[in-house]
């Protein structure tokens, strides 16, 4: 073994594999990068070059874009709170609130750094422990699986924002969305009121972006602040070396949640996606003093992105070696890994161990390629976390919107993503938590598959008997009721407060009641409506939904009397219902959030008429000129700059499907034989 | 009403077809019907300095993108001047939106055409939003991938599961599946009901990978898979492990109308004989009506190269001289041999339009059978 070890040590290491190695990682972190861009869209691009290529440099370069996407996707999450893949969603709850104190190289660093030790960790430990994979990922069937996914949602339910009842009712809520279109198994389109668009589903995508970057966006736009809320003088320490530091001080905290994300990652059907926020959960219930999580602790940073790169190695033996991918991302990267000459099987794992060493080399190798490329360019990313506001916008506005169009390519993208932006805003200002929505999307078509096999496979409640349920079981129910501690001692203490004259914390400053009580009321609205729509499905068609129905009601309607009370202690204290409402618009600023968005829409009206490669350029330069007040110059210089990477990478690279707008019709018959159409519509 | 309707539009096709075949069609109705264009007078249009785009309904990576994307290079090689020959992948409706896209929203300059799995039992049940009809989109090509097969495991039994024909005497049979309608489903589910076998059917596997693991953790021990599948995967991860065998294949119906052994697969038997080797006689019945009705109806071609309805001539004929001329090109046999591990089957023009002209005289009863099976749950 330790022969094939090195074998495949040199295997990777020979020219021009380590070439390719090298042009995976850089493309690879590129695509972290960019919201909405991901390994799918890597592959793409990739797979064409590979026909034809050595298979250990074709997989050198595959997998040196797969190990990474996970490394820089850290970028966006922590510079914008936006997830950038949904491996690295739980990073936002801490990450972003550090780049608002200033402290995004810091974050950077300390993700960076764990990134590459959680990457390498993974792939070395489970090299070392073959011998248990396959009973592990054997014991694994549909009952296990679902309840991996209640486990999931429990955690980021109660652990993504102040209120356990909002964040379990928005889970619900996502699993919901997830229902839309066909489900799997059945014939009959869901939820969708005879919009073709709905058919497949809705997106993940397009609902990530418009959930969390618009909002946000808004929030530059409208006060024109930079992202960090602090100038770059008053911040003290917090550079990348910090970071570097922070990480080397947690290293326990890292072994253990790469602990987590190696063995969670492989299980097939929904490991990888929950590890990042069974890795925080980790960090929270083992840490003594858990007062700052959510509010910028580094370890929130630490624990998720050393247990998601930690899962890319981890998952890529139980692919291989039994065609058993553990996620969408290792199914894909199975797909491409055949293509280009891979046979999976179990002489993986014996007469052909040198490959997969040297795959699990590969990983290894961009880990920390990837991590020591990232750290010395964090010092200049970070810096965007200074620029003001009207100057990251209009980028970040042609990112989000090109990336929501990627995955499907239709109106309906935008239509969503801007919806979303709306629902978003709401949810924001209200303080009910965003992850659960988007974890849940996720999940929901995995989750609905495993209870319905399930319910298929075994009679009545024999599921229920199985160790491993059992056991996931347990964990589900300490969450909770280490949740409810934490509410039961944080009341005790403000009343403590209170007796002692004290003011009881004022971390209620973002929801108000005039926010959250409309989406109380709308999403009760929902489920009930949801689940009497369902009554006359078929019943493998129908047992999901009204069962989130049910469930989704009743979190809701706690928080709606939760809600109901605060709004009439608001109404009291603030003298009526129209002062109240002045008050909560005026402080969020609500009319000009609307107004930007009103921009957005004229801008995929406009798209209609002239398509994308001129009316986000268009946009760009209305923007600045018009909200930002910049000059001619300036305008210009940016919307070409937008222009030109949208021809060159969008167009040219990856041969996108544009929109038909109507100029794109009409175009062609106006200009001479050989007029560059492909440089305007 | 509408079913009919459509039956009716392509029985005057199939009839115009017939009598064109002839050369006695009437030159107006000979553009009505553009499939029956004779292209010898034509003169292929040349391609040069422009860019083919070549549609996928699918996501990146799946098996008729990864052909897709074997085939582009090839075609830009052969077509004349050239052209870029780019992949687009328009995902949605399991492939029913690039179908519709091709035939309504595509310029039919030659410059946009579809490569798509095409089964013409699709429309006949009617599944909702189809806006397409089949007959009227041109043909540039057709291919064979290989046959569905149906596996289960080797430990069905007490005794090891070495011959087919075992698989009678099984007990606890669980058929797994990926969704109702969905071609993996519907044959081995009417193979094992025109058997006359009980069995467990469980469906919603969210795709081939996840069967295949369902099947490794003994939730199911049964389950139908593409040819595909079976090269890249199921032979190395289940079969040689000694865990699944592969019990038979659903062969393609040759133009004479007899089932052989499919070429790719020729050391494994086909459902039908084994279905003689348990009962003794042919298949038959409502079950085999209908299992023969779904296979005539997939086994035209896997995937077909289709251009829009009434596609310009010149570039018609270019781009199917390109096809033809591609597919028996040796450098691209040996990639795909390289990729896939065997190469495709090409099908004839001529045996595709007389395929298509059958549909008009489908056994409507059956088709009936076919979507109340599929509805039951």
């Amino acid at each position: 073994m330790l022969a094939d070890l090195l074998n495949g040590f040199l295997l990777v290491m020979q020219w021009p594999t380590i070439g390719f190695l090298f042009l995976g990682v850089l493309f690879g972190i590129f695509l972290g990068i960019l919201p909405g861009l991901g390994v799918i869209i890597g592959l793409v691009v990739l797979l064409p070059f590979t026909f034809g290529m050595d298979p250990v440099a074709a997989f050198a370069l595959l997998l040196g874009m797969y190990a990474v996407t996970s490394t820089s996707d850290t970028i966006a999450s922590v510079m914008l709170g936006v997830p950038g893949t949904s491996a690295s969603q739980a990073t936002i709850l801490d990450g972003y609130p550090l780049a608002q104190q200033g402290h995004a190289a810091r974050a950077l660093g300390a993700a960076f750094t764990t990134s590459a030790f959680g990457g390498v960790f993974g792939a070395l430990v489970l090299a070392l422990s073959l011998p248990l994979i396959r009973p592990v990922i054997q014991s694994f069937s549909s009952p296990e699986i679902f309840m991996l996914g209640v486990l999931g949602l429990t955690m980021v339910g109660s652990l993504s924002g102040g209120n356990m009842f909002k964040g379990l009712a928005v889970a619900a809520l996502g699993l919901l969305m997830s229902t839309v279109g066909y489900s799997d198994s059945g014939a009959i389109p869901r939820y969708y009121f005879g919009v073709d668009y709905l058919i497949d589903g809705l997106p993940l995508i397009p609902v990530v972006l418009g959930l969390f970057a618009l909002p946000e966006l808004m929030e530059l736009a409208i006060r024109n602040i930079s992202i960090s809320r602090k100038d770059n003088e008053e911040v003290e320490g917090g550079g990348i070396l910090d970071g570097v530091k922070d990480a080397c001080r947690n290293w326990w905290l890292a072994v253990r949640c790469a602990t987590i994300g190696t063995y969670i990652g492989m299980l097939p059907g929904l490991g990888s996606s929950i590890v990042d926020w069974l890795a925080y959960g980790h960090a929270v219930q083992s840490s003594k003093d858990n007062s700052k999580f959510g509010k910028g602790d580094i370890r929130g940073v630490i624990a998720p992105e050393a247990a998601n790169n930690a899962t890319r190695g981890g998952s890529l033996l139980p692919t291989v070696a039994f065609g058993v991918p553990g996620s969408l991302g290792a199914a894909i990267l199975l797909g491409a890994l055949l293509i280009v000459g891979l046979k999976p099987g179990p002489e993986m794992l014996t007469t052909e161990l040198d490959t997969t060493f040297s795959m699990v080399w590969s990983i290894a190798i961009a880990n920390i390629l990837a991590a020591i490329l990232l750290i010395f360019s964090a010092k200049h990313v970070a810096k965007l976390a200074f620029l003001p506001g009207h100057m990251i916008v209009p980028a970040i506005i042609m990112f989000v919107f090109m990336g929501a169009w990627l995955g499907g390519g239709h109106i309906g993208d935008w239509v969503a993503c801007i919806t979303m932006g709306f629902v978003g805003f709401f949810m924001k200002r209200g303080n009910w938590p965003r992850p659960p929505l988007v974890l849940a999307l996720v999940l929901g078509s995995i989750m609905e598959n495993a209870y319905l096999l399930t319910g298929r496979v075994y009679d009545g409640l024999e599921w229920m008997q199985r160790p491993i349920v059992i056991i996931i079981g347990i964990v589900v129910l300490c969450t909770i009721g280490f949740v409810i501690r934490g509410m039961l001692m944080q009341k005790s203490k403000e009343k403590g407060l209170e007796k002692g004259g004290g003011k009881p914390p004022a971390d209620r400053a973002e929801g108000s009641p005039i926010f959250s009580l409309p989406l109380s009321v709308l999403f009760i609205t929902i489920f009930l409506v949801a689940a009497i729509l369902a009554g006359d499905w078929p019943n493998s068609v129908k047992q999901f939904p009204i069962l989130l129905g049910a469930i989704g009601a009743l979190f809701v309607f706690i928080v709606l009397i939760q809600d109901g009370l605060e709004f009439r202690s608001l109404l009291s204290s603030e003298g009526g219902l129209v002062p109240a409402l002045r008050g909560a618009t005026k402080e969020a600023l609500f009319i000009k959030a609307m107004l930007f968005m009103l921009g957005l829409i004229v801008m995929v009206l406009v798209m209609l008429v002239i398509g994308q490669k001129l009316a986000l350029p268009l946009f760009i330069s209305f923007y600045l000129a018009v909200w930002g007040g910049y000059g001619l110059r300036t305008c210009l210089i940016y919307s070409t700059c937008a222009w030109v990477f949208m021809i060159g990478f969008y167009d040219r690279v990856m041969h996108l499907f544009w929109y038909p707008s109507w100029l794109s019709q009409k175009l062609p018959g106006l200009m001479p034989e050989g007029f560059p159409l492909w440089l305007f519509v | 009403m509408k079913l009919l309707k459509k039956l009716l539009v392509v029985l005057f096709a199939a009839t115009l077809l017939a009598g064109c075949s002839d050369g006695e069609a009437p030159a107006e109705v000979v553009e009505t019907v553009a499939e029956s264009l004779d292209l010898s007078q034509v003169e292929a249009k040349d391609f040069t300095g422009q860019t083919v785009t070549i549609l996928v309904g699918f996501n990146p990576g799946g098996g008729t993108d990864t052909s897709a994307r074997l085939i582009n290079k090839y075609l830009s090689k052969h077509l004349p001047g050239n052209p870029n020959v780019i992949v687009q992948n328009m995902s949605g409706a399991a492939g029913i939106r690039a179908l519709n896209y091709a035939y309504e929203g595509a310029r039919p300059d030659g410059m946009t055409i579809l490569f798509a799995p095409i089964s013409l039992l699709v429309p006949l049940l009617g599944e909702p939003g189809i806006r397409y009809e089949l007959d009227k989109f041109e043909v540039v090509g057709g291919l064979r991938s290989g046959p569905i097969m149906q596996f289960a495991r080797q430990d069905l039994d007490s005794a090891q599961l070495v011959d087919p024909a075992a698989i009678s005497g099984a007990n606890d049979l669980v058929l797994g599946g990926i969704r109702t309608s969905s071609s993996l489903d519907l044959m081995p589910r009417l193979a094992f009901d025109s058997l006359g076998l009980d069995y467990r059917y469980v469906t919603g596997y969210s795709s081939e990978n996840t069967v295949r693991n369902a099947i490794q953790t003994n939730e199911i021990n049964s389950f139908g898979g593409t040819f595909s599948g079976y090269r890249s995967a199921v032979v190395s991860t289940l079969i040689e492990p000694g865990i699944v065998a592969p019990l038979w294949h659903f062969p393609y119906r040759d133009a004479e109308g007899n089932y052989p052994r499919a070429s790719f697969a020729a050391d494994i038997p086909t459902y039908m004989e084994v279905y003689e080797q348990i009962k003794g006689e042919a298949p038959s019945g409502e079950y085999w009506d209908a299992l023969q009705l779904a296979l005539d109806l997939r086994s035209v071609a896997d995937n077909m190269l289709l251009a829009p309805p009434s596609t310009d001539p010149a570039a018609l004929k270019a781009l199917r001289e390109a096809f033809d001329m591609a597919v028996v090109d040796q450098e691209m046999v040996d990639e795909v041999t390289g990729v896939l591990g065997y190469f495709y089957e090409v099908v004839p023009l001529n045996y595709i339009r007389q395929r298509f002209e059958e549909t008009a005289n489908v056994d409507l009863e059956t088709v009936e059978f076919i979507k109340e099976y599929i509805a039951e749950d």
